[in-house]
């Protein structure tokens, strides 16, 4: 059976203090996957609006990753995940998960300037099972308010877009120097951009201490990076905070 | 450091502020990857019980027992 690109977000599982994140849970998600259907691409991460009258945890952001079903595997992923949220997920969260074919999305627009409001407007539950079904996109609730529907969809809206969210996780080199070229080569990532403009200096190396982190921008994984006098140096966890 | 609703009075990007705005009641996030600053220090911007606003963030804990801390 013919096997096609597949995103999945999940949203609002936890709860201050429980013993897993939500970040956590979608990685036990992809790894399932991994074992029994497919290959995942990595989680990212997508910081939603931070509002009075949003009901969440404590940072308001959702998990996306994709890989590759077929229709029967679809349900069934669909249905451990379902499963899985809800014996998991923390008693007083408000899950929601988002499936979807790419190629059933409707309007690709659509949905992503439903996923950018999600960043910067108080959206509601109507509006997200409205945009769900306009678009082709398995929506549920899990638990209580269920609330997390609206961020599950914009997970999926924001990771389509190709031009939002960073890496869960990290790329680990068991080197602390590189050339931007073999980072592209061995294809840890797509794209290195230094923050001020200036163009890359391909024999300038990359320093860093910790693993790599990369951005998503024009669906490309681009590596941040500034300029120091000597070589570039990653952005670290403080700038990319805001992405 | 903190107003009467609790959120810390320096925003986001005040790492030093944060690192002494630490207070006994400090959990470590248990997800590494929402911590913000290094897990190598003790940082409000780590903390399991600070939820993030617009501007800041507010304390969690304070919320939750209007306790009065005197920085």
């Amino acid at each position: 059976m013919e096997k096609f690109k597949t995103y999945i977000a999940i949203d609002d599982t936890d709860e201050i203090g429980y013993f897993i994140s939500t970040g956590e849970i979608c990685e036990h998600i992809a790894k399932h996957i991994n074992s029994n259907y497919s290959k995942t691409t990595p989680i990212t991460r997508h910081q939603l609006y931070l509002h009075e009258s949003i009901a969440y945890t404590s940072h308001n952001s959702s998990m996306c990753f994709t890989c590759q079903l077929n229709p029967q595997s679809f349900e069934e992923v669909k249905a451990f995940i379902l499963e899985y949220i809800t014996h998991i997920s923390a008693p007083s969260s408000s899950g929601g998960v988002a499936m979807v074919f790419e190629k059933d999305i409707f309007q690709n627009k659509t949905l992503i300037d439903y996923g950018f409001d999600a960043k910067n407007k108080v959206l509601n539950k109507d509006l997200a099972y409205r945009i769900a079904k306009e678009q082709n996109v398995f929506l549920q609730e899990i638990k209580n308010e269920g609330n997390g529907i609206i961020g599950a969809l914009a997970g999926v809206a924001l990771r389509l877009s190709g031009n939002d969210g960073r890496l869960r996780g990290k790329i680990t080199l068991d080197k602390r120097v590189i050339l931007p070229e073999e980072l592209l080569v061995k294809g840890f990532v797509d794209g290195i951009e230094v923050v001020n403009g200036k163009a890359l200096i391909a024999s300038k190396k990359i320093t860093f201490d910790d693993g790599l982190k990369w951005i998503l921008k024009e669906g490309k994984r681009v590596l941040l990076v500034e300029d120091t006098q000597n070589f570039y140096r990653p952005l670290g966890k403080e700038s990319l905070a805001v992405f | 450091m903190f107003s009467v609703n609790n959120e810390f009075m320096f925003g986001k990007m005040s790492f030093e502020m944060a690192q002494k705005s630490v207070c006994e009641k400090f959990i470590l996030d248990t997800d590494e990857e929402e911590c913000v600053v290094s897990t190598d220090t003790s940082s409000c911007y780590n903390c399991l019980y600070r939820k993030w606003t617009q501007q800041s963030f507010v304390c969690i804990q304070r919320s939750r027992n209007e306790q009065k801390y005197s920085f």
